[in-house]
């Protein structure tokens, strides 16, 4: 809050009438000035104090004052709760202040009038008042006061902010034209501007122009060190970061031989490279910034609707579907990627720390960053002299750079060395700042070095330059790590520690992909295309083009961890390519593997294939193997120390902090382990992965097994260290002294499984005696754990083995199928690892003859002795025959009371028959579960009716119900009070409506028929004459022939009869008669005939909703039945006619005797139509009525019984 | 607590099918173990028989439930689907609705979804068919009705419902007294 004291009116009520002045004056000068307290004190009529406050005047700041209120408020004071108020203020003090006012007003127009004001403005260039200043101007002296747009003053009262800083403010967003608007410019466009003050040729060169790019660079480059040579002799007078910047330049300059040294430019320049380095910054946090919005844009906007197919796989899964194996597996890569995105999200926030300490501090930033730059060159110089061979001017450069005497024979010491003075040269939070922009823009860098594809000698220069500005940075960062480790120790927050140790992450990271394309830079030179320094200078140093595609960038940037996956794996590829291809299937499984293992950092891993790659690459190369190797190998090193160092540093800060430290400083390392362990898991799972696409023969890839196990058991036994030993650590780097010469043994022996591996290691060795002292230490605690790992093993395994002869003293072995074994055998090694775990105990001792105990054999063993203890176990426990059943249990219950006694032994007589109860306990069982089954059954069912679906299971048990009601149905009555009958309901009444309506429609055909025949055969004799109306007969009959004996199917025994009689009898008059109604009675006939549809049409539908027979429903009054009676006679006396008729007219009826059988009935009905008509229809009512009804109560009464 | 009856089976079954179609088979005849449909205080719970047993030696009165509650019936021997019953469907789930980190909170507050939160949806999703609502991370919130099809759902405005709120496992805290 602001310091400015206020003069301000306190109400204090609450007080006891004993209250003094003084006292409260006392009590509020601790929070301000009082300079005056005033008491008041009501009375009541009695003179009795009722109420005391007091209003105190205190020039009070606004800070205190709320302090004031919150300490002092509602508190108990001399007998009162003080209750303090901000008051108005006092009616003097008012007084005063207002006229003191209004004589200020009075005098500010003389004052502050025209002499003064004149002045200014002559000096703002308004001379009388005509204007000669720009627009815009400020009037100089007077605040808020600028030149208008005709000349006058104008007071900008709407703004206080400054018009030269208006433009600063403007809103917008992040893209690259609002920036621009507000005069922040991608960095690109400097740089020509900065040309143009050097004085070179490429003055002229148009900023966007790409292709352009390099020679700008280079010039560039020039011209910075033309700069730092001019700047030796201004090195006194600058300060001493300044100093060693500059004399790196100069030496630089010394080297290269560069031309045009302008020595009056000194200055400008270096203030230039200071500018420029700060917009760097700018850009580059902008960049990021722009970077992050993508990020969430590309989140907020992918919100077009995704439609996915039914057979869409859920990350997450509900606790059924979790049992599954591939399930599991996915839950892993999922917990996988949450990883990489906890770091990612770690990142992040660091940036923003960073983002923030970087505005806050920008200049020491330029210099940082300025200084990083110029190392730059000089690791460029470096590599030019590593190129050259010319090692010894790069290191008296160095000794002379850092004032340091370096060991001359490693590059690697001596870059540490650097580190290290570049380290203590600079402010140590600064530093980690410069680290992360560093680490960034050479991760942008890198990422512009992997579109590397071509080569071009010119260029190769500034891969050299490139490359050897990641080099520094992963060492510099690397000392940083350590540095930022002691100094969070220090003091800081533990978050700043989780800060750190995502940005060791990203510097193992960096120093992978760092030092390998060093490597390759070496090896091969030439390897660059123009559009990758483009690329690498516009993304390394500008970082804010706009043209750059962002994802890749942003994906570097963001995700260190899924970055070197891919960095790695592309780096590998070039490694590839470049060293030949005469191995090429076996480099791939090569990499791949490196790549898992690069993925998975274990520790041992990791050196091995690199390694293998390496040693071929020295064979075919030996001149450089031997500095080549170093590297690669020291890239190796470092990134296993890395790891190690990391955990080192925070258990040494955790030592050194204490116990109070100690909460804090856990979880991240326990995080730390768990990473480790995960890793170590994947690889175990990777590693069966790649083991199939090896080409190495069965038993290295059970080596290879067992080097897998070994790591996992590593990287336990390395968080076991970790976790034990932080009081112990102190002692542990002498520790690892001792067991060097075991650790250098056991590598041996890992060397001897693979010839490649041990080539490899061998080169390591040397290297690793070589090294400092603490990075000995490291990769000894490295080796020791390892070792310790491995010891570990064997002894489980010894352990093993002797449980197996134990059991194989008894036993003869049996070689029994070996992959169950197996299985048996990896989960007896995982408990045992568990079981390792759990006893945290860290073992010292080399046994190699034990680690070579073969597996199988103890698969065998362990398998025969499963077996043999499984057959005996049957034995023993084979149920005697006599203890079988319930019965027996309890013949063996009561034996068992009677111990093994003969005398006493209780047999089968002493046996009560409980049989009984048994049986009703177990009836009542099968009850419950018949009860539950029948249940599912039922559930099953009416799923079924309502899915309509087939469901298999259930079908089988509703046919086994199906067929028992059936049984009950063909004797018992349907029941419908029985749900069960309700499915058959439906069937069972149409069946019996059926058989009741044939059974009447047989008892009226029988009747019916006769009659019908009579009728029609009094018609038909008279009108017995042409044949012509049989065929029109015919037309219709046809149609109806089929249906009626698709409905008489069951009685067709009986119809036949009826038929068979018909035919003979009723053809040749029924022809006859449908003849006479069409010749004579044409009216009439026409009628009939048209009623005759009609009627058959407006009866079926009918007919078929009841399903009865129609023919027969035709004539079902029961008032036919005389008729038909007589009708039978007739049939029967036609019959005997029917043989001549037959013979007669065979040219008509031979063919359509089944017509002529429907042709009497038609012709019936359509002689009687009216009567039978009316008839029909009451009927048909009556029957409609009576039959809804009985329905409707059948189904009354079925839903009253649901 | 007593079993079904049928038509009470046939109404939670008829809710039930909305979500997981012929997959409440996999729920009534079940490989690891039998487990049945028991009726006690107007809710359905899904019962294993071990604790179906078990729970028998409990009076009715005092028994408060058992097993997973799936729903209730309502006074109008409607059944209504709980959010209890959402682990045992949403593996069984035959159109899924996935609702966007923003939309979440809204639909676990209760409220309908809205086009604008719906980020992923099953294809062939037909109107008013019951999803399980998921969100972006595959974790099930709760159950929905479809207010659109899957292909009105892409012309719809962002504003209008695509999924009627069914129930949320927001309810676990909005409803913990009344959830069993």
């Amino acid at each position: 809050m602001e310091k400015k004291q206020v003069l301000k009116r306190l109400y204090v009520g609450g007080l006891g009438y004993t209250v003094s002045e003084a006292e409260l004056q006392e009590r509020f000068s601790k929070f301000g000035n009082v300079t005056d307290v005033e008491i008041v004190i009501r009375k009541d009529e009695q003179g009795n104090p009722m109420k005391t406050f007091a209003y105190i005047n205190i020039s009070i700041s606004e800070a205190d004052l709320k302090r004031c209120m919150s300490i002092l408020n509602k508190t108990r004071w001399k007998g009162g709760t003080l209750q303090i108020e901000l008051a108005k203020e006092s009616f003097l003090h008012r007084l005063a202040q207002e006229r003191q006012e209004a004589r200020l007003k009075k005098e500010k127009p003389h004052t502050d009038g025209k002499g003064n004001l004149l002045e200014s403005l002559n000096e703002a260039g308004v001379v009388n008042f005509h204007m000669k200043a720009v627009p815009g101007t400020e009037v100089p002296d007077h605040k808020d006061w600028v030149v208008s747009k005709f000349g006058r003053l104008e007071q900008d009262l709407t703004d206080t902010v400054p018009i030269s800083k208006l433009t600063w403010q403007l809103e917008g967003g992040d893209d690259s034209i609002s920036k621009k608007r507000r005069g922040e410019f991608p960095e690109f466009k400097k740089t020509p501007k900065k040309m143009r003050i050097q004085s070179s040729e490429d003055l002229n060169k148009t900023p966007g122009c790409h292709l352009k790019k390099e020679n700008l660079k280079q010039t560039k480059l020039v011209q910075m060190s033309n700069s730092k040579s001019t700047g030796l002799s201004k090195l006194l007078q600058t300060p001493s970061l300044n100093r060693i910047v500059m004399k790196g330049k100069e030496l630089f300059l010394d080297k290269n031989l560069a031309a045009g040294v302008k020595p009056n430019r000194n200055t400008n320049s270096i203030s230039d490279s200071d500018i420029d380095s700060e917009e760097e910054i700018r850009a580059m946090i902008e960049k990021e910034k722009e970077i992050q919005k993508a990020k969430t844009n590309a989140v907020s906007e992918s919100d077009h609707l995704e439609v996915v197919g039914d057979n869409f796989e859920l990350k997450y899964n509900t606790h059924w579907s979790l049992t599954n194996p591939n399930m599991k597996k996915v839950s892993k890569g999922c917990n996988r990627q949450g990883k990489t995105i906890e770091n990612d999200t770690d990142y992040d926030s660091a940036d923003t720390d960073e983002i923030i300490a970087v505005t806050k501090t920008p200049d020491k930033n330029s210099v940082k960053t300025k200084i990083l730059r110029d190392s730059e060159l000089v690791k460029m110089q470096r590599k030019d002299n590593v190129r050259n061979e010319t090692f010894k001017n790069n290191k008296s450069f160095d000794s002379v750079n850092d004032s340091f005497v370096l060991s001359p024979d490693k590059l690697r010491d001596k870059n540490n060395k650097k580190a290290v003075h570049n380290k203590t040269a600079e402010v140590l939070t600064s530093e980690l700042q410069d680290n992360r922009v560093d680490s960034k823009s050479g991760s942008t860098g890198f990422d512009s070095e992997l579109e590397a594809s071509e080569s071009e000698a010119d260029s190769d220069y500034e891969d050299m330059m490139q490359n050897c500005y990641r080099l520094h940075l992963t060492l510099h960062e690397l000392e940083a790590l350590a540095t930022a480790s002691i100094e969070s120790s220090e003091g800081d927050t533990a978050g700043k520690q989780r800060d750190s140790q995502c940005k060791t992450e990203g510097n193992i990271s960096n120093t992978k992909y760092s030092t390998k394309p060093f490597e390759i830079a070496s090896t091969t030179k030439t390897s660059i295309n123009p559009e990758d320094i483009v690329a690498a200078i516009l993304e390394g140093e500008e970082s804010a083009d706009d043209e750059k595609p962002k994802e890749n960038t942003s994906s570097l940037k963001f995700q260190p961890f899924r970055g070197i996956g891919s960095l790695c794996e592309s780096e590998n590829f070039e490694e590839m390519s470049k060293e030949g291809s005469c191995s090429c299937k076996r480099k791939c499984n090569q990499n791949s593997s490196s790549l898992v293992d690069l993925k998975n950092k274990s520790l041992e891993e990791v050196s091995k294939p690199n390694c293998s790659c390496h040693g071929k690459h020295s064979a075919s190369r030996e001149s450089r193997s031997s500095i080549l190797c170093s590297l690669e190998d020291r890239s190796v090193k470092k990134k296993q120390n890395t790891l190690s160092n990391q955990l080192k540093k925070v258990l040494n800060s955790q030592y050194s902090e204490g116990g109070s430290e100690k909460p804090v400083w856990k979880p991240p390392l326990l995080r730390e382990n768990n990473y480790l362990n995960s890793h170590a898991e994947d690889q175990t799972a990777n590693r069966g992965d790649s083991e199939d696409c090896t080409t190495t023969s069965i038993s290295g890839s059970e080596e290879e097994s067992t080097d897998t196990d070994s790591v996992l058991s590593v990287a336990q036994k390395h968080i076991k260290c970790e976790l034990e030993s932080p009081e112990s650590l102190p002692g542990k780097p002498k520790k690892d002294a001792s067991s060097k010469g075991s650790a250098s043994k056991f590598q041996e022996s890992e060397n001897n499984k693979k010839s490649l591996h041990k080539s490899k290691e061998k080169l390591c060795i040397p290297i690793a005696v070589s090294i400092e002292s603490d990075e000995k230490e490291k990769q000894l605690q490295d080796n020791q754990k390892r070792l310790a790992a491995l010891q570990e093993r064997q002894k489980e395994r010894a352990l093993q083995k002797k449980l197996i002869q134990g059991a194989l003293l008894n036993l003869e072995s049996q070689s029994a199928s070996k992959h169950k074994h197996i299985v048996f055998d990896s989960d007896g090694e995982s408990e045992a690892e568990v079981e390792e775990k759990s006893k945290e105990e860290v073992t010292i001792g080399n046994l190699p003859g034990k680690e070579f105990t073969s597996k199988i054999s103890g698969k065998l063993f362990e398998s025969s002795d499963d077996e043999q203890e499984a057959a005996g176990e049957d034995d023993r426990f084979q149920i005697k025959p006599q203890f079988e059943g319930k019965a027996g249990e309890k013949l063996m219950h009561l034996q068992s009371r009677f111990g093994t006694d003969e005398r006493f032994r209780m047999d089968a007589r002493f046996l009560e028959s409980g049989s009984e109860e048994e049986e009703e306990a177990k009836k009542v069982k099968t009850d419950e579960e018949g009860e539950l089954a029948a249940e599912k059954k039922k559930n099953l069912e009416i799923l079924g009716s309502l899915l309509q679906i087939s469901l298999e299971h259930p079908k089988s048990s509703k046919l086994a119900t199906n067929t028992k009601k059936f049984r009950d149905i063909n004797t018992l009555r349907y029941d419908p009070t029985r749900q069960d009958h309700e499915v058959f309901e439906r069937k069972t009444d149409t069946t019996e409506k059926e058989s009741k309506a044939k059974r009447k429609k047989k008892r009226e055909e029988a009747e019916k028929l006769p009659e019908v025949s009579k009728e029609i055969y009094y018609d038909v004799a008279v009108d017995l004459k042409e044949v012509f109306g049989s065929t029109k007969c015919a037309a219709e009959k046809s149609e109806i022939i089929p249906w009626d004996k698709h409905d008489d199917m069951e009685e067709s025994t009986l119809a036949d009869r009826h038929i068979l009689r018909l035919n003979v009898e009723g053809n040749a008059e029924e022809k006859s008669s449908g003849f006479t109604f069409s010749f004579f009675g044409d009216d009439m006939n026409q009628s009939a005939v048209k009623e005759e549809p009609y009627k058959i049409e407006t009866i079926k539908p009918a007919r078929v909703a009841w399903q009865e027979d129609p023919r027969f429903q035709d004539s079902s009054s029961e008032e036919n039945d005389e008729p038909e009676d007589s009708e039978n006679e007739n049939f029967k006396e036609m019959s005997q006619s029917l043989p001549q008729m037959k013979t007669s007219r065979f040219f008509f009826f031979s063919k359509d005797d089944e017509r002529l059988r429907d042709g009497p009935k038609l012709f019936r009905r359509s002689s009687n139509l009216n009567e039978e008509k009316d008839n029909w229809e009451n009927q048909r009512r009556l029957l409609l009525e009576e039959c809804r009804k009985k329905h409707k109560d059948a189904r009354r009464k079925v839903k009253a019984k649901q | 607590m007593r079993p079904l009856t049928e038509e009470e089976t046939r109404a939670l079954f008829e809710k039930l099918a909305k979500y997981i179609g012929e997959n409440i088979q996999l729920l009534v005849d079940r490989p690891d173990g039998s487990y049945c449909f028991r009726l006690h205080k107007d809710r359905v719970y899904y019962v294993s028989e071990r604790i179906l047993k078990v729970a028998t030696s409990i009076p009715g009165d005092k028994l408060v439930a058992l097993g997973t509650c799936f729903g209730k019936f309502t006074k109008t021997q409607k059944f209504r689907l709980h959010v209890t019953a959402l682990d045992y469907l949403a593996p069984y789930a035959k159109y899924k609705v996935w609702v966007k980190p923003g939309a979440e909170q809204s639909f676990l507050y209760g409220n309908h979804v809205l086009k604008s939160g719906l980020g992923r949806i099953t294809e062939n999703t037909a109107q008013y068919q019951g999803v399980v609502v998921y969100s972006m991370a595959d974790v099930p919130l709760g159950f929905g009705v479809t207010a659109k099809s899957t292909q009105d759902c892409r012309k719809v405005d962002p504003m209008a419902i695509v999924v009627f709120h069914q129930a949320d496992v927001g309810e676990y805290v909005r409803h913990e007294e009344t959830l069993t």
